[in-house]
């Protein structure tokens, strides 16, 4: 896809890496990508606000310290151990009330759509009679949500 | 004349017990001891064609579409009727052909609890047994381009 020289250029234009890193080849490509770069963010930016569109900028900054806090907080967290670092900084007091309503949200939750669930349509047939045409039940017993059909079908005339 | 009136009072107390004992089963069984159900009838029409669900069918369409989705296409309701009955009773409706189908509601089983459902149309009989809310179709009487589907639903009534 891209050259080595490229990729430093990019890398350099999104000052990633040390403009010094280059030679003047890639210093001049480094600058074309930012003019480039400034072009597309100006143009972006433009119809983002036409469109009342929010801040892709200023989200995807919040993201990246997002994730770095993130980040230090499992090297912390794996710097204590399993244990201290599954249960934070938060002691067992505070944990098992939360646990115990994770549990009754669980059981309602089981109670209540308990309650709405779809009704058993299993259908036993016992006996069927007809003087003319064909019966035929189509029905899957291992499935309770369909429904039986009791097909009576006439005769072919003619 | 004590020993007298205290065997006298015995014999009239077996006397009842006695009667009890003949009395209670020979009772008929009236349909009070049968739970009500509230017996519904739909009367359908299934073609192929371009696609149409009445408003009425909305609330079955999971099951429709199941036993019947994948040959039509087109489900108009023609006729329904629901009433709540005892056991015995009948839920009738006309159907365009002029035959009467009729779903009788026979009473629950003793083990399950399952409602004891009967169809009657035209020379066709059948038996059947549901689960409480439960819902069965009988099908196949053709009717312009398309069949006849009559749903059948019975639930208890609960008091």
């Amino acid at each position: 896809m891209f050259g080595m020289r490229k990729r430093k250029a990019m890398l350099a234009a999104d000052g990633v890496l040390p403009r010094d890193a280059l030679d003047a080849a890639g210093k001049a490509e480094a600058g074309r990508f930012e003019a480039l770069s400034a072009q597309v963010r100006e143009a972006e930016g433009a119809r983002a606000q036409a469109a009342g569109m929010p801040d892709f900028d200023a989200m995807f900054a919040g993201v990246e310290a997002r994730v770095e806090v993130l980040r230090r907080e499992a090297a912390e967290a794996g710097a204590r151990g399993w244990l201290p670092g599954l249960l934070g900084s938060r002691p067992l007091w505070v944990l098992a009330p939360a646990g115990a309503m994770v549990m009754a949200l669980a059981l309602g939750w089981a109670l209540l759509s308990g309650g709405e669930a779809a009704p058993d349509n299993t259908c036993f047939v016992d006996s069927y009679d007809a003087d003319k045409g064909t019966i035929l039940v189509d029905q899957d017993l291992d499935d309770p949500t369909q429904a039986t059909v009791i097909w009576v079908v006439d005769e072919e005339e003619g | 004349m004590r020993n007298a009136g205290t065997r006298a009072i015995r014999t009239m107390m077996a006397g009842l017990v006695a009667a009890a004992f003949v009395a209670v089963p020979a009772l008929p069984a009236t349909s009070a001891a049968e739970p009500r159900a509230k017996v519904s009838v739909t009367v359908i029409h299934a073609k192929k064609g371009p696609p149409h669900l009445h408003d009425a069918l909305k609330p079955m369409w999971d099951t429709l579409r199941q036993s019947f989705g994948d040959k039509f296409s087109y489900f108009e309701v023609l006729d329904t009727a629901s009433r709540q009955v005892d056991a015995g009773s009948p839920v009738e409706v006309r159907l365009p052909n002029g035959q009467r189908f009729a779903a009788i509601y026979n009473g629950v089983t003793p083990e399950k609890g399952l409602l004891r459902i009967n169809v009657e149309m035209d020379d066709f009989r059948t038996k059947v047994r549901i689960h409480d809310g439960g819902v069965f179709f009988q099908a196949g009487r053709k009717h312009e381009g398309g069949i006849l589907v009559v749903a059948v639903r019975a639930a208890l009534l609960k008091d």
